[in-house]
């Protein structure tokens, strides 16, 4: 049987709404094998199909409800990451209350200090640390995280304030997604500091 | 006779080129900042807009 010379374009929208599906059922299927696959990733992956969909599908008008989906997926996106440090909240479960770690050695500052809602304390400043880089992670969901550091060591500070204030070396900003990536300059040990507040204030100082 | 929708061809470049970008900051290689993301959108929402308004009609 013979075909005609033009075929009926496939619909983009059906194609995309296909993909769509086999990539949300793909990763969960991940995560029930115990791959951990973020969300983001799978939503920016459905973005890219509806994108994609979109271009295949250009000599039609463009197919709102695709259109309406990627708006929509590209805002979440945005906000995800704009209150990145909201999304990574700890746990409903988490501790609250006014906490002060001091750890005593490198060992322990793994795997990082986390605090619910509250104010949390990490006093580093007689913490030895060896020539090169140590990494060192604190989140508070919402409330205060202060770190005192060092003297004498740089210290690499990348701080995350989903809405709130961070303050590094007396230098203050805020608002709302705050990021503050600064070097307090020291000798060859480098103390690497990845700090996040949902909604509150972070300080770092010697 | 057939025609591009340039309404088309910019959303799907625009939603192509973030989708990347967001996927790439999940997958840890990139680290957006709100501060540039938001702009970037709105240039794209503009773009959008502008390629919409310049379909001709016949």
């Amino acid at each position: 049987m013979t075909g005609e010379s033009g075929r009926d374009p496939l619909p983009p929208g059906r194609l995309v709404l296909g993909g769509i599906l086999i990539l949300l059922g793909a990763g969960w299927l991940l995560g029930t094998l115990g791959y951990r696959l973020r969300w983001q990733v799978i939503l920016a992956a459905v973005l890219m199909a509806v994108g994609a969909g979109l271009l295949v599908g250009a000599r039609q008008p463009p197919d709102r409800g695709l259109v309406a989906l990627g708006i929509v997926l590209t805002v979440l996106l945005a906000l995800g990451i704009t209150f990145r440090p909201l999304v990574a909240l700890p746990t409903p479960g988490a501790s609250m209350g006014e906490r002060t770690e001091q750890p005593a050695s490198v060992s322990g500052l793994a795997p990082g200090f986390e605090l619910g809602v509250g104010s949390l304390r990490v006093d580093l400043r007689e913490l030895e640390l060896p020539a090169g880089t140590t990494e060192m992670a604190a989140s508070v969901g919402i409330g205060e995280l202060a770190v005192r550091v060092p003297e004498g060591v740089t210290v690499l500070v990348d701080a995350r304030v989903g809405i709130g204030e961070a303050v590094v070396a007396a230098r203050r900003r805020g608002g709302i997604g705050v990021t503050v990536t600064e070097e307090i300059p020291g000798d060859d040990r480098v103390l690497a500091l990845l700090l996040e507040v949902g909604i509150g204030r972070t300080e770092v100082r010697r | 006779m057939s025609r591009w929708h340039p309404q088309g061809l910019v959303g799907g470049v625009f939603f192509l080129l973030v989708g990347t970008l967001f996927l790439l900051d999940g997958l840890g290689t990139l680290r957006l900042r709100p501060a540039h993301l938001w702009p970037l959108l709105l240039i794209g929402a503009g773009a959008a807009i502008l390629a919409g308004a310049g379909r001709s009609e016949r």
